[in-house]
């Protein structure tokens, strides 16, 4: 090395620091509102007010832990991590700032916003427009200072942390600029420009694709820098980490469908979903493999050190994970699974074993470095370590049994060919037990969470913190290329990113585009017309209270399904949805054609006002939270007439000038017509329009039978 | 053992002798190995490869595989034989053409309890008729024979709200309910509801 070119210079460790505490901070909050909700399934009394309501909660957990969580971890692995592989500070504290308060302003602005029921409605992307904005904004920012970090390195060549980080932004990027695309109808409410089908595979697509790029490939960047550093060994296979690396970025963003596996969407989508899922197994396992046979030569570290003991479990849960999202790709396998809690210990695998050890591993290694100590008690992390591993086990395995169980029990028939449990409600009682143990396993975790900051506290304060830590390297000099064909590709970061952009793009483009621009992919069915006012209105309360959380609007065809439901779903009957309710989860029963009244679950108004006032008195057993402010809060109706005109623009065809007038006195007529029916209830109340909703649900489908291809 | 076992399947360069195989440079101090691939490893991705274009090729391009419709309409198929099986055989008196009144006290107590689960939420406890008609009076819509009670809770009156039973009640629970609910013919009940349709001779 060339001494005399040395030139000096200072990493940046308050960033890494800063988004280090944030971790612990929202990981804590996170997981408190995750314990509620499972508590809440047990014992449906702890819904104790509108804003704590499973509904509302559960989009702040879920938003909690990947956004806050992760994505704080995210940013302090990158920040530590980048700086060194490049050999430099990063790019521009402001923009490290304003990544850092911006990102935990949107996440205040999450729970201020989410119990509240301000929500778009769609999973995992709930945040209403305007923080989909600053989401934008401040992610760019994080990428700009990333990019403009790595384009000035004293590195020549990109380690294979720094591709992961490129394609996490590129994506994530892409990901929530498409799905995000929505008309606003107020400051705090939004239609998603697209509608059913094509709004639940862009969904999909999304949120399928936050796992592979938010919570996936940011942490195998950091899994890539921080497990050869623990371990103190040469990454195994650099080949590897290239085949893993580009087969990963293009053959995950094809697989978004396998959500929608059985539903309306075209069978030709449903297809590719499950074709490149499979293909997707090697690739994820490509960067298990790395990690964990990075540690051979120092499994004798990985019994002493916690931090590589959570390294370890993470990858694990990663291959394992990686493994039985495959197979709940196949269709008969998802037949099973889909709509049951089997999903939720699928992705709880993978959040709280690959995400969430992963991140304890990463900040008991950080903590020490940050704070120029050791770490304060090993053998409180050992603790935390067996605690946080058999709060998986806890968490999980009742949530297998009880998703399949429940399953089962949707699917029996008995020898004369009638549905064994007629009664959807006691496949809910059945498992509840189930859900008692996957509390106890999430009070496990998140009493071992506890442990670590306590851990982690102390650590700091027995230590003394650097804002900067001094050092030095040559300036980068061009030189020629030598060696692999892909060492051009790493010494050329904005070629790196425009390649992992075609990469995501391909899939992209060739998924959505057909679904949006071939009109036999939806069918249209004459009969299906916009909802009523009164009725829209009750659909934005549905969304409100976020019912599609635990209640589904997509019959598969299924005759299990159609006996208990109806006419499995069609394409057509979701063309006015902006945006699509199909859900993914049946804690309660499906009610996609709830209105239907020859259907088997019709109920009337009468008993839907009761239900809503106390769930357990018209079905004792119950996990349903009681709706008693739906029966005090006076309809919004203020908002009406910029709706009806909003989805007007979104091509749904009320007539012109319909909103002016007209609009508002059918809402009331429809209002009062209901109230009439039902003993006690006063037309101008919430509760009204959210019955008006519920009673046309599935109903248009019926009144004319035909399907006609347009 | 158990690390030769490890490094054999993998086609790894042994610990001791990685020196040959580590890459020039470094990244922070993190070096990297230069192993070939795990042989196990690319044929099973070169696997998965074929089974996903095998999988489109099966359900589309060739269209050997039955899509979901398909296969939905061939389970309903062999359901609906199997019922029509039943019905021809274990059920073969008990159908609108034959059916007769019930009168033993077990069997319509088997009825009133079906009656008290299914029908009662519509046409109360006691029969007296609420978003259903009432069936204690003399006035019937669709027939007050057995035979016709007996189709109407089979087949239901959809148009007006009646569900149809057959996919939730076998013949003998609808005979045993429609027994039962001509027994309330002249009750009393606490709250009547006013008479619909004609008014029903036999």
């Amino acid at each position: 090395m060339d001494t005399q070119n040395l030139e000096t210079f200072h990493y940046d460790n308050t960033s890494v620091r800063n988004f280090s505490i944030a971790v612990m901070f929202w990981g804590v909050i996170g997981m408190l509102v995750g314990l509620i909700l499972a508590l809440q399934l047990v014992f449906p009394s702890l819904n104790v007010a509108s804003f704590l309501s499973f509904g509302r909660l559960r989009p702040l957990h879920t938003n909690a832990v990947i956004f806050a969580f992760v994505g704080n971890g995210t940013f302090a692995g990158v920040y530590y991590s980048l700086q060194r592989l490049c050999k430099t500070r990063m790019y521009s504290d402001l923009l490290s700032k304003i990544n850092f308060w911006g990102w935990q302003l949107i996440i205040i602005s999450a729970v201020f916003t989410l119990p509240f029921g301000y929500t778009s409605g769609k999973e995992y992307a709930e945040l209403e427009w305007p923080i989909d904005i600053a989401i934008a904004l401040v992610w760019v920012s994080f990428g700009a200072n990333m990019m403009l970090t790595i384009l000035h390195r004293r590195v020549k060549h990109l380690y294979v942390s720094i591709w992961f980080y490129i394609a996490t932004f590129v994506a994530v990027t892409l990901l929530h600029l498409v799905n995000s695309f929505a008309l606003p109808v107020s400051m705090l409410k939004s239609y998603s420009v697209y509608a059913g089908v094509q709004d639940a595979l862009v969904q999909w697509w999304y949120g399928h694709n936050a796992v592979a790029f938010f919570l996936t490939t940011s942490y195998l960047g950091l899994m890539y820098y921080f497990v050869p550093k623990a371990a103190n060994r040469p990454v195994y296979s650099y080949r590897l980490s290239i085949v893993h690396f580009w087969a990963l970025i293009f053959l995950y963003i094809w697989a978004g469908p396998h959500h929608l596996l059985y539903t309306a969407l075209p069978d030709w989508a449903q297809s590719l979903g499950v074709a490149f899922s499979i293909m997707l197994i090697a690739p994820s396992w490509g960067g298990m493999l790395n990690g964990l046979l990075t540690l051979r030569g120092a499994w004798d570290k990985v019994r002493e050190d916690p931090v590589l003991k959570f390294m370890v479990v993470a990858l694990t849960c990663y291959g394992m994970a990686t493994f039985e999202g495959p197979l709940l790709s196949l269709k008969n396998v998802n037949a099973i699974s889909h709509y049951t809690d089997w999903t939720i210990a699928h992705v709880h695998i993978g959040a709280l074993g690959w995400n969430g050890f992963l991140t304890f591993g990463m900040l008991y290694w950080l903590f020490p470095v940050l704070y120029k100590t050791s770490l304060y008690s090993k053998k409180l992390a050992n603790y935390h370590f067996w605690t946080g591993t058999l709060g998986i086990i806890f968490y999980a395995i009742p949530l297998y049994w009880a998703g399949f169980t429940q399953s089962l029990m949707w699917k029996q028939f008995d020898e004369e060919g009638m549905l064994v449990y007629q009664n959807f409600l006691d496949t809910v009682t059945q498992i509840i037990p189930m859900y008692g143990l996957r509390a106890f396993g999430g009070l496990l975790f998140f009493i071992g969470t506890l442990m670590m900051v306590y851990n982690l506290y102390k650590t700091a304060k027995q230590g003394t913190f650097a804002p900067d830590t001094e050092a030095k390297a040559p300036a980068l000099m061009p030189s020629h290329e030598d060696g692999y064909w892909h060492r051009a590709i790493e010494s050329r970061p904005i070629q790196l990113l425009f390649l992992s952009t075609i990469a995501i793009l391909i899939g992209t483009v060739l998924e959505l585009v057909p679904t949006f621009l071939i009109k036999s992919n939806v069918p249209t069915i004459s009969s299906v017309k916009p909802l009523t006012p009164l009725e829209l209105e009750g659909r934005d309360l549905y969304i409100k209270e976020g019912c599609n959380n635990c209640h589904s609007q997509m019959i598969r065809p299924f005759r299990s399904e159609t006996e208990r439901y109806g006419e499995y779903s069609k394409a057509g009957e979701f063309v006015y949805d902006h945006p699509h309710l199909w859900g993914s989860k049946r804690t309660g029963p499906d009610l996609a054609r709830e209105g239907v009244v020859t259907g088997r679950n019709y109920k009337s108004n009468d008993w839907h006002y009761k239900h809503f006032r106390d769930p357990q008195e018209i079905s004792p057993g119950s996990i349903m939270p009681k709706y008693t402010w739906l029966l005090e809060n006076k309809l919004n109706a203020s908002q009406t007439k910029a709706k009806i005109n909003a989805m007007r623009t979104l091509g749904v065809p009320y007539p012109e000038g319909y909103e002016k007038e007209q609009a508002i006195k059918d809402l009331h007529q429809q209002a009062n017509e209901i109230a009439a029916t039902i003993k006690g209830a006063e037309s101008d109340r919430e509760v009204i329009a959210i019955i008006a909703y519920l009673q046309r649900l599935g109903t248009d489908i019926s009144k004319k039978e035909t399907l006609e291809e347009k | 053992m158990a690390k030769d076992f490890i490094s054999n399947i993998n086609n790894a360069v042994p610990v001791e002798e990685e020196d040959k195989i580590l890459l020039e440079g470094s990244h922070d101090g993190i070096q990297e190995l230069d192993n070939p691939l795990p042989p196990w490893w690319t044929y099973f991705f070169a696997g998965c490869v074929l089974f996903g274009i095998g999988y489109i090729l099966y359900y589309h391009t060739f269209g050997i595989g039955s899509l979901q419709t398909v296969e939905y309409e061939k389970e309903v198929a062999i359901a609906q034989a199997k019922k029509e099986e039943l019905l021809a055989t274990k059920y073969a008196k008990i159908n609108e053409n034959t059916v007769v009144a019930l009168a033993d006290a077990t069997e319509l107590s088997t009825g009133k309890e079906l009656y008290l689960g299914k029908c009662a939420s519509c046409h109360l406890k006691d029969g007296g008729g609420n978003v259903g008609p009432n069936l204690t009076d003399e006035n019937w819509l669709h027939g007050c024979d057995m035979k016709s009670v007996f189709k109407t809770i089979t087949y239901g009156v959809p148009a007006k709200g009646m569900i149809s039973w057959q996919t939730q009640l076998n013949p003998l629970q609808i005979q045993q309910i429609a027994s039962y609910i001509l027994t309330l013919k002249g009750t009393t009940p606490a709250k009547a509801k006013a008479p619909q349709g004609e008014i029903c001779a036999k």
